[in-house]
């Protein structure tokens, strides 16, 4: 290998080591003896995930909600997007690439315009609807909104995805007598897994780190995500014990990770194709 | 076929199929940004009563001496991250496309975990990583070293570098993907012949390669552009528009601000929604145009069953 | 089993994309007919609009008199094969045969028994377990013919159901294929470019050219009485001989400048079509019509250009001058590339057509 090779390679590995230094140094602080340092090892600053209670003086721990009940709100949301988006996306994304739908091509443009639509635009608006009906201040609206966000992109995706699909299976379904909800059901939809899979995790992942929508629409804390705690404690980033904040972040981040890890090419490729559109 | 009315069956298909998602997308798209403009012309409060006062929150707008100060630090923001983005984006590609594709893919993957971490984290991680504090990751470890000998206020002296960073730091991996597929669509005969020509790596890459991916360069400058001037959520998160007065508040932080500012009573709905609906035009006419220059609408293809 | 008429059937694709033009067409009760033509000569879409996926932009389509113009795919009772299978790769080999039952709600056991039937009947109840991308192409295709005939349909629809499958398999089920159609006594529409395909499996023949029926006749008729130069040319395994010739004002047939003798009868027909004279006319004669002697003894003379070995016969390529070769099928072996021979036309089977293409009859 010549020299410049040599160099290259060690770049990128050097690159790696510092893109991933941020996560291995949260990772050691959450292991951390000291509150705002890297010292020792224990594994007391998790104790929140047995006991449900983030600060563990009883003088204080009723301050901040059981970890347990918003760890299910954070699941209730990225579970609830993922749903949502997925099953709205493999319906209509069906519908504009097979079916002869009047005015395709009006609505096809107007999917690809409406994805990336920045949150502010809608938050103002967003308070006052949910508000009217009723569903400020719940997890629900909050899914709502963010599958508004998202199911444009979704949409395209699978819109791109059902386009690759073979016409002839879809044809010699209906001559065989389903009609075109039945081969949709039947046969299109098994045939899309794979882009339905990859939309779910991506939708999960979406929904599981969500805090801006949170934030402006949730105020009562039985309603809080994990997000919400991560960012009160930041705001007290002063007085508050770090490695405790790195422990909740670790927690935090352990479904992306593992989600991320184990399906990284297959995203790669199903998230990559459908914003090249 | 220009026939008449589809049947039954197909109504109450298309309403199924794209009905629901269209009533989910009005009810909370397209209503909400509807309202939004309305109440822009309103003078709306925290106590939600209101009076129809037409333009007057956009008059004020204009002489607002504020008003410049969040245009300019949206500009400064929006052309840091973007030079950011499009950097290092290019770099990694680059980088990522010369060496083996273990080692590529991986460079890849770690530098698309920003964008699928939880803001919260994020914002943590390099709020300690960079902490003016002693106990912030930079300076005791500059410390150990020996390079400084007191703590550096690396949020409080250098905010705009901090938040170029880390929304960079999220912003880069789209024009990194996207640039490695473009790279890798390179037809490799361009490179093997200017190779064979005795062209050096370096050459190469500025010769040939930048250049022939330059609409994908332009593509993610149009489409990183429109996200950036309405991005505030890593700002909030961090120096929430500090240090001190206003010095990081981007247009999009402001009018979050005013209408959902920590002081509930300080909750001005028409003025932050007046704001609100300039990012809106300014949205609208830049992705009017860049459907245009990028023929966006092009490449639809029509359904096989005309049943 | 039904009798299908297409009345003056038109497809337009878009503004002005004419995929078929005006077809008037009649397939017989239990019959097999062969839509055969090149690319893009419109019996796919004729076929897609048989079948429903298509609707007719103009003109009719009648299964026994009963008007199918606005009658869904599902509801009209066809087995359809396609190039590719189209099996669903997700279900099993039993579940795709099934699958059409399934849909018409049949009870589980009549399922059951028509499945087993049917593969059995098509040497393919070994692999009712299988998925399909554990079949061979041969197989594969045998579960879509099983898929299409479980369901008892009134009509088959076949789109180049053989085009994928190699040579040697392609001709065994061709055989079992029009074996099985007789059996079954099913109305068959089969579509292929393949001419020999269609020679050997049809009832009748319609040949199709740019969206419109060139003609329809069964397989002898078609060879023997092509109406058309474009029906001649296509049909035949070795390409016919098409010779122009030019016919001035006293009858006189000059094949470029030099006069040939053309049999009285010829020139009557010309005589009774009323073609133009002075006028360009085209002699259609096959390659086995075409008889070979000394240079000494024929009009045409000509120095063989190449030769074909066709196992038991010979295909023989005359080159008369630069733009006439004239293609000789025998079994004669003694020729030589490059020597002299005189060629012969057994005029009672050559046609005669007219400068646009048409027979005189």
């Amino acid at each position: 290998m010549s020299l410049g090779r040599i160099l290259i390679n060690l770049l990128a590995m050097i690159l790696i080591l510092l893109g991933l230094s941020p996560y291995a140094l949260i990772l050691l602080l959450a292991f951390s003896e000291k509150p705002t340092s890297i010292q020792g090892f224990t594994i007391d600053n998790f104790a929140f995930i047995a006991t449900g209670k983030l600060l563990q003086d009883p003088r204080y721990s009723h301050i901040y909600p059981n970890i347990h009940a918003v760890l299910v709100n954070t699941l209730f949301l990225a579970l609830g997007v993922s749903f949502l988006v997925t099953l709205l996306s493999s319906m209509t994304g069906y519908a504009l690439s097979r079916y002869p739908v009047p005015g395709r091509r009006a609505i096809l443009a107007t999917v690809l315009a409406l994805h990336g639509i920045p949150v502010i635009i809608l938050l103002i608006g967003l308070y006052f609807v949910l508000r009217f009906i009723g569903l400020f201040n719940t997890l629900i609206g909050v899914i709502l909104a963010k599958v508004v966000l998202d199911l444009p992109l979704g949409i395209w995706i699978m819109k791109n995805f059902y386009d690759n699909l073979p016409w002839d299976i879809e044809i010699a379904s209906i001559v065989d007598g389903a009609g075109r909800f039945t081969t949709w059901l039947r046969i299109m939809l098994p045939l899309a897994k794979p882009g339905i899979a990859a939309l779910a995790v991506l939708e999960f992942i979406s929904g599981w780190g969500e805090f801006i929508l949170v934030y402006t629409l949730v105020t009562s804390n039985t309603n809080w995500t994990l997000s919400m705690v991560i960012r009160g404690l930041i705001g007290e980033m002063g007085s508050v014990n770090l490695n405790l904040l790195a422990a909740l972040s670790i927690f935090y981040l352990i479904p992306v990770l593992i989600f991320f890890i184990a399906t990284q090419k297959y995203l790669l490729r199903i998230a990559f194709g459908g914003v090249r559109g | 076929m220009g026939e008449t009315l589809p049947p039954l069956r197909d109504m109450l298909f298309i309403l199924l199929f794209i009905g629901i998602s269209t009533a989910v997308v009005l009810l909370f798209l397209l209503i909400p940004a509807v309202l939004t403009i309305f109440i822009s012309t309103t003078n709306m409060d925290y106590s939600l009563k209101w009076q129809f006062i037409g333009l007057r929150n956009y008059q004020a707008l204009l002489t607002d001496p504020l008003t410049i100060r969040f245009l300019t630090n949206t500009a400064i923001f929006t052309a840091g991250v973007l030079s950011f983005n499009v950097l290092v984006g290019l770099f990694l590609a680059i980088l990522s496309t010369h060496v083996s594709e273990l080692l590529g893919s991986t460079l890849r993957a770690v530098y698309l975990l920003p964008r699928v971490t939880p803001s919260v984290v994020l914002a943590f991680t390099m709020l300690w990583i960079f902490s003016p504090t002693e106990s912030g990751v930079l300076n005791s470890l500059l410390r150990y070293i020996g390079i400084i000998k007191n703590p550096v206020a690396w949020t409080t002296d250098f905010p705009w570098q901090f938040l170029f960073l880390i929304n960079g730091l999220v912003g880069c991996s789209l024009g990194m993907l996207i640039f490695t597929s473009a790279i890798k669509s390179i037809p490799p005969d361009y490179i093997v012949a200017a190779r064979v020509d005795g062209a050096s790596t370096l050459r190469i890459i500025a010769g040939i390669i930048v250049p022939m991916i330059r609409n994908h360069i332009g593509f993610v400058i149009a489409y990183q552009t429109l996200s950036l001037i309405a991005s505030f959520e890593y700002i909030l998160l961090t120096l929430d528009g500090g240090p001190g007065y206003y010095t990081t508040e981007v247009w999009a932080l402001a009018a979050y601000h005013r209408a959902f500012s920590q002081y509930f009573i300080a909750a001005d709905y028409g003025y932050a929604a007046a704001m609100v609906v300039i990012l809106m035009l300014a949205a609208a006419i830049l992705t009017i145009t860049y459907w245009k220059i990028f023929r966006l609408g092009s490449g639809i293809t029509e359904p096989k069953l005309e049943v | 089993m039904v009798e299908i008429v297409l009345e003056k059937l038109t497809k337009i694709f878009g503004k002005n994309v004419i995929a078929v033009r005006d077809l008037d067409l009649v397939i017989k009760d239990k019959e097999f007919m062969v839509l055969l033509g090149p690319s893009g000569c419109g019996k796919t879409t004729t076929l897609y609009m048989i079948a429903g996926i298509y609707k007719p932009t103009r003109g009719n389509i009648y299964f026994d008199s009963k008007l199918m113009n606005d009658v869904e795919p599902k509801d009209r009772n066809i087995g359809m094969v396609f190039q590719n299978y189209a099996l669903y790769p997700h279900m099993s080999v039993f579940d795709n045969i099934a699958y059409p039952l399934k849909i018409k709600k049949l009870p589980k056991q009549e399922i059951v028994k028509r499945v087993r039937y049917v593969a059995e009947m098509l040497k393919i109840d070994h692999l009712l377990d299988r998925k399909p991308s554990q079949l061979s192409g041969g197989q594969q295709q045998r579960v879509a013919l099983a898929r299409a005939i479980a369901k008892h349909p009134d009509v088959f629809l076949m789109d180049e159901p053989l085009s994928n499958l190699d040579a040697k398999i392609r001709v065994e089920i061709r055989a079992e294929l029009k074996n099985l159609q007789k059996k079954l006594g099913i109305t068959t529409i089969y579509v292929t470019h393949d001419q020999a395909e269609a020679m050997s499996l049809a009832d009748r023949v319609a040949i199709m050219n740019s969206g419109s029926l060139e003609q329809v006749a069964t397989p002898e008729e078609l060879y023997s009485k092509p109406a058309s130069l474009f029906v001649a040319s296509f049909i035949g395994s070795v390409p016919a001989n098409i010779i122009r010739v030019e016919i001035d004002e006293d009858y006189k047939a000059f094949l470029r400048d030099r006069e040939i003798a053309i049999p009285r009868e010829l020139i009557e027909a010309i005589k009774v079509s009323g073609s133009k004279i002075p006028g360009i006319f085209y002699i259609m004669v096959r390659p086995e019509d075409v008889s070979l002697y000394s240079p000494g003894e024929s009009d045409l003379v000509g120095e063989v250009f190449s030769i074909e070995y066709l196992g038991k016969d010979l295909v023989y390529h005359i080159k008369i001058h630069e733009d006439l070769t004239i293609r000789a099928y025998t079994s004669r072996e003694n020729l030589l590339n490059s020597s002299k021979v005189g060629v012969k036309i057994n005029w009672k089977k050559a046609k005669i057509y007219r400068e646009d293409g048409k027979l005189i009859v």
